[in-house]
């Protein structure tokens, strides 16, 4: 049992060796000098906002296929009442656009490009290893002590 | 008091925790592994390659006027990169895919080399070649070779810029443009990109050597 203890804590240790290296770019740092404010100066630094009519959501079809169609029929009529009914508003047409389509990855220079995904998932995957690994062996650790 | 039943799913989800772990770390290990192995490949595939050229602009079989875009196959190396400021001395692969920017900053494929007239782009990640890339000043100087030109650089402008937003532009002039994810320290995806751009600080020269 001390020889398997002995092994975690051997391998906590390496772990513990390893990962702050791989883990810089991971940890947020208040140091970052900030960066320059180009990105709100320039017209062509910041990204287009997609159209917000793409959002919409789509309400009461049934009166505006009604109304388009012209078969919408008052609820009362003029007999029914002294105040002259007006005719319901058309609804205005429903706008469906497109999604907006994600910019293909640059892969090849060309005027106006995105910058190349330098986004690597590596340290990410390299963090919740090592977490996993840390839980998974601090639980054996405490289970086989109970046991003992 | 815990059940025997429940002791024993604790140690199996422990067992499992263990494995994954594992497996995650060991699946980023060989990649950083592979990357560190085809970064040194790389170099000595430069050394070589600077040796014959070399040996053939001695010979007098290399022109001036011979383009290395139309030599250089994805991965080779095109170029060195040195920056003083942040100790970086890298040969730079062609190509920014997932193999290239593991190994080694890699240069967008239809851009300039450095030390032609037009822009010029190299990107890493910024967990690794690219760490201390937000170090760089104004003023700062970068030096480039390629078997071409030797070219020395000054840092005039740096931004950040969206992921998805327009960052690239061709450029009459000889320009070197630098590219990496921002925030540079930041978990996951980084949403935004940091854009270094450079001039040479000497009017463009055609060295051979």
């Amino acid at each position: 049992m001390k020889c398997r203890f002995a092994t975690i804590a051997r391998t906590l240790a390496v772990v513990a060796l390893v990962a702050p290296s791989v883990l810089s770019a991971q940890v947020p740092s208040p140091g970052n000098p900030p960066m320059d404010t180009a990105k709100r100066a320039s017209p062509t630094a910041g990204k287009s906002k997609p159209d917000s009519s793409g959002r919409m959501t789509l309400t009461d079809m049934k009166a505006w296929v009604d109304s388009a169609a012209g078969n919408t029929k008052p609820l009362v009529t003029e007999a029914d009442t002294a105040v002259p009914i007006t005719k319901p508003l058309p609804l205005p047409p429903p706008i469906v656009s497109a999604p907006i389509p994600a910019p293909a990855q640059t892969t090849r220079f060309s005027n106006g490009a995105i910058a190349p995904n330098t986004a690597s998932p590596l340290p990410t995957i390299f963090a919740l290893g090592l977490a996993s690994l840390a839980v998974g062996l601090v639980l054996l650790f405490r289970s086989r002590r109970r046991l003992t | 008091m815990r059940s025997p039943r429940s002791k024993s799913t604790v140690r199996l989800a422990a067992k499992a925790l263990c494995v994954v772990g594992a497996a995650l770390v060991g699946y980023a290990s060989v990649r950083y592994a592979e990357g560190a192995h085809r970064a040194e490949v790389a170099r000595r595939e430069w050394v070589e390659q600077q040796a014959r050229g070399n040996v053939a602009n001695a010979r007098r079989w290399v022109t001036s006027s011979m383009t290395l875009n139309e030599q250089v196959a994805p991965g080779g190396p095109v170029a060195r990169l040195e920056i003083p400021r942040i100790n970086l001395d890298e040969i730079v692969l062609e190509g920014v895919g997932d193999d290239e920017l593991d190994a080694a900053p890699g240069h967008l494929p239809g851009s300039a080399l450095p030390g032609m007239r037009g822009n010029a782009v190299i990107s890493a990640h910024r967990d690794r070649h690219f760490a201390h890339l937000d170090e760089l000043q104004l003023g700062d100087t970068i030096r480039t070779e390629t078997s071409q030109s030797q070219e020395l650089w000054v840092v005039v402008n740096r931004r950040v810029v969206e992921r998805d937003a327009p960052a690239l532009f061709q450029s009459k002039e000889p320009l070197l443009t630098l590219t990496t994810c921002w925030p540079v320290r930041y978990f996951g995806s980084a949403p935004d990109r940091l854009i270094v751009s450079a001039r040479p600080l000497l009017p463009l020269r055609s060295q051979t050597f």
